[in-house]
């Protein structure tokens, strides 16, 4: 048996040409257009943020960049991995690739990591952004307090702006943005692999999204019991079972607010975020491997 | 068919391994203050559907910045009642952001409630204000303790807490244990032990422990021997009949800038 013929046969040469080819498309595609609209949100709410926030700029700042970065990376995850599939389809790259030595299991993975590469990219792009905006805002608070306090006072306040504006723990809350971002779009080529329209992977990926972010609720109703009725709680149970808890991913909101991130808690995280990543590929290998092209 | 059950049977296998370790992980990211906010029926009133849908759809944090900056506009028109709705929705929203707790009970428990006290035109009897103003300062109080409840290691939060006691409450035996728990926390200001001497020293009954407190501070040093604090203490070392030999303010042997010496 050849050995490209094999479902699971891996060659991390074959899969890197197709995951750097993946990301030479998806960039030519232009994608990187978004982060002009990325831009235009970070400066116009650094400028929004001076006029209209009520005593809490850089944190308003800080809110804003990071929840534009979490969006912004599962958009282009969820948009470019929709479409993977679909257009390889369209225009018979798939069958070109496929007749060559190259098994299923490898395409899909080059592809993933294609995206992966991309989204890689984009979120150091947006946090070198992100930071530089910041950086000038601090620049101007500080500016602005050496205006109106006396140079006594002036060192412990300008220490308490630094503190506010950079904290180290920025930097594995983004992480987990991208790893959140990864795993979005594992699941959307799940999904890509059971649809026939990326319309509908798109649209199914919108709504497990917003159903991943409630989904520690109905764990916790199904896991405390209750009094719910038969069919709500098989529903409930349903819920918690088939979807990730994307909730869990999302701890910049209290990290930009001074909270600490324990190690070992960024770890089970990440190494959760891994898990499902992993588990949720083997699953669209697995409807891929079979299914009739 | 067959392929679809297949697929619905590992999701289900591998959703009841995960379940157990989404609880673990909610409750360590819990113990260490993260996933605390709650998202009540007022907390989705304020925000709209929309809103609502956004806060659950990670943005959580970005809906309370909004919510933070129409508190500012009710602010700026007096709304108090308004502008405590939302604060109290952002709060719920952001819990672990002490400026949200500090700042909602100053407006409240300053701000609002002075305005009540002066607003004559709309309540001409002053017993009522008087009423009024106080609900304010509750409310205030009850945001800086419910604040407390997330951040209980808040140094800023408890010096607050403090000072509403002192300046709002008149109840120093308050102000002064509150200060304290301020002093013992990470970051804590300087001045917070000799805030709670000076509230203790206010207490009934209470002179000979104010009189240890704000002996201790003074023996520690030039840095702590503030007019405030050896004022305090001759008062107390004449109210307590404290024996020459044993006040420090008399001491020959004290170092030299004590007003002793002086």
């Amino acid at each position: 048996m050849n050995q490209a013929q094999n479902p699971l046969s891996l060659s991390l040469r074959r899969i890197w040409a197709l995951a750097h080819n993946t990301f030479l498309e998806l960039v030519r595609l232009k994608v990187f257009y978004f982060l002009l609209l990325f831009a235009f949100l970070i400066i116009g709410s650094s400028l929004f943020t001076v006029q209209f926030s009520f005593q809490n700029p850089l944190q308003v700042l800080k809110d804003v960049g990071l929840g534009a970065m979490s969006i912004f990376s599962w958009l282009l995850g969820l948009l470019c991995t929709a479409n993977l599939l679909p257009k390889d389809m369209e225009d018979r790259t798939l069958y070109t690739i496929l007749a060559k030595p190259v098994s299923r299991f490898e395409y899909l993975q080059g592809k993933l990591y294609g995206v992966f590469l991309l989204l890689g990219l984009s979120v150091l792009l947006m946090s070198l952004l992100f930071a530089g905006v910041l950086a000038i805002r601090e620049q101007q608070e500080i500016a602005e307090l050496a205006r109106n306090l006396s140079a006594e006072n002036l060192p412990a306040a300008v220490a308490e702006i630094r503190a506010a504006t950079f904290q180290m723990n920025l930097l594995p809350g983004v992480v987990l943005i991208l790893l959140k971002a990864m795993l979005c779009s594992t699941l959307t080529l799940l999904l890509s692999t059971l649809a026939t329209s990326s319309v509908f992977t798109v649209l199914t990926s919108v709504v497990v999204y917003l159903i991943g972010h409630v989904q520690g609720i109905a764990r916790e109703a199904w896991l405390a019991g209750g009094q719910a009725s038969p069919l709500l709680k098989v529903l409930i149970a349903g819920m918690a079972l088939a979807f990730p808890d994307l909730q869990l991913f999302n701890v910049v909101d209290e990290i930009a607010v001074g909270t600490a991130l324990p190690a070992l808690l960024f770890w089970q995280v990440a190494g959760f975020g891994g898990m499902y990543i992993l588990v949720y590929f083997l699953l669209a290998q697995l409807v891929f491997s079979t299914r009739e092209l | 068919m067959r392929k679809a059950l297949c697929i619905l049977g590992l999701l289900a296998g591998f959703g009841c391994l995960k379940t157990a370790a989404e609880h673990y992980l909610l409750t360590v990211q819990r113990s260490a203050g993260f996933q605390l906010a709650t998202l009540s029926g007022q907390t989705r009133t304020q925000l709209g559907q929309t809103g609502f849908v956004a806060a659950l759809s990670g943005f959580r944090a970005l809906m309370a910045d909004l919510l933070w900056i129409r508190a500012g506009s009710a602010f700026d028109r007096t709304e108090w009642p308004r502008m405590q709705m939302l604060l109290h929705a952002a709060t719920q929203l952001q819990p672990r952001a002490v400026v949200f707790w500090e700042m909602a009970h100053f407006h409240m428990a300053y701000d609002a409630s002075h305005s009540m006290r002066l607003n004559v035109r709309q309540q001409p009897a002053a017993a009522l204000r008087r009423v009024a103003e106080l609900e304010y300062v509750q409310i205030g109080e009850d945001f800086l303790k419910a604040g407390l409840v997330f951040n209980p290691e808040s140094a800023t939060l408890w010096q607050r807490l403090g000072e509403l006691y002192s300046r709002r409450r008149d109840d120093p035996a308050r102000a002064s244990a509150a200060y304290a728990e301020a002093a013992r926390k990470p970051g804590a200001l300087g001045f917070l032990r000799r805030m709670a001497a000076y509230e203790l020293a206010k207490v009934p009954g209470k002179d000979r422990e104010a009189y240890e407190q704000l002996r201790s501070l003074y023996l520690e040093g030039e840095p702590q021997r503030l007019p405030n604090l050896v004022r305090l203490l001759r008062q107390l070392e004449e109210k307590l009949a404290v024996p020459e030999a044993e006040r420090v303010y008399t001491t020959p042997s004290a170092p030299s800038g004590t007003p002793a010496s002086r």
